[in-house]
């Protein structure tokens, strides 16, 4: 029982913090803006809401199956490592600029308005490739620490299970 | 002691991402403070001075200054580069500047281009609107992020 409200508990977090929170967070954000992000940097706001969503939900789910299994049960470290992943991912997003495949890696175009003068087109270079191996060497911490917790866990419980 | 272990494993990675982000945040605020307050200046106050002077042997010097401020908490690298392409896009020359700026100081990029007699006369610059790609970059965090941007500029003719 515990450990279910626990479970739900985690889950409905994340989905407060990826799904209910950032339209609603939007709705303070002045309209000018948004129509600017988009022209200007092409970042379109929609479908970072929905993206956000998605790992919101992705994030909820792994956290529910791991809060709800053993650390013993390989669905348990399935989940763990399935989480990493997922936030490993949502960082790569944020750094990227909306663009996780570029791995730290943005140039961007943007369009900027000039008073009495054309358009004028800036290329935006953001390098944030060490960071992003930083995270992925802590990423790979917590999967190691996931998986030696798995593997002790297991080993303790046969050591402790009744034998037939 | 493996529970142990295994503890001591997820205290490093909480603290490790903990501290990659903390200094990553300030190593972004340090960039961004320092690309707005450099490209932005004071009132009164010029983002960057550029000349073209023409030499009696029929060279072209190209001179440029910019103002640079650490506005942030990290030392930080800045760059300067610049290129002058002829009308079809070709490079002509380029020169850059780099300077490394404790926190909270302030310095000068300086640029000094000389263009050929014989490059002043096959780009035909006296008549031709070159034009001059500018780079600007900053490092920070220990060289390990960067940020910069980058635009063309057109030269008026002669």
């Amino acid at each position: 029982m515990r450990r279910t409200v626990k479970a739900v508990l985690f889950a409905s977090g994340y989905i407060l913090a990826f799904v209910v929170l950032p339209p609603l967070a939007l709705r303070f954000v002045p309209e000018g803006l948004i129509v600017r992000m988009t022209t200007f940097m092409g970042l379109e706001v929609q479908a970072i809401l929905t993206t956000l969503a998605l790992i919101g939900l992705a994030m909820a789910a792994t956290s529910f199956v791991e809060k709800m299994t053993d650390d013993w049960s390989p669905l348990h470290l399935l989940s763990s490592i399935s989480k990493e992943g997922v936030s490993f991912y949502l960082t790569l997003y944020f750094i990227g600029l909306a663009d996780p495949w570029s791995f730290g890696l943005v140039n961007r175009l943007i369009h900027v308005e000039q008073p009495m003068a054309p358009r004028l087109a800036l290329t935006l270079l953001l390098d944030f490739r060490n960071i992003v191996i930083l995270f992925a060497f802590i990423m790979g911490l917590s999967i190691l620490k996931e998986a030696l917790g798995f593997y002790y866990s297991r080993r303790e419980k046969e050591t402790t299970s009744p034998s037939i | 002691m493996t529970s142990r272990a295994v503890r001591y494993l997820g205290i490093a990675a909480t603290l490790g991402g903990l501290i990659v982000m903390v200094a990553f945040f300030v190593g972004l605020y340090t960039m961004g403070y320092s690309l707005m307050g450099s490209l932005m200046p004071r009132e009164g106050e010029e983002p960057f001075k550029i000349g073209m002077t023409p030499d009696p042997s029929g060279a072209l010097t190209l001179e440029f200054s910019m103002g640079v401020r650490n506005q942030g908490f990290l030392g930080t690298t800045f760059t300067v580069s610049l290129e002058l392409l002829s009308a079809d896009g070709e490079s002509i020359v380029r020169g850059s500047d780099t300077k490394a700026l404790p926190p909270g100081s302030s310095g000068e990029l300086e640029v000094e281009m000389t263009v050929t007699p014989e490059d002043v006369v096959r780009y035909a610059l006296e008549t031709s609107r070159p034009t001059l790609s500018f780079g600007f970059n900053i490092r920070s965090l220990f060289d390990l992020i960067g940020m910069g941007i980058s635009f063309p500029m057109e030269m008026g003719g002669g």
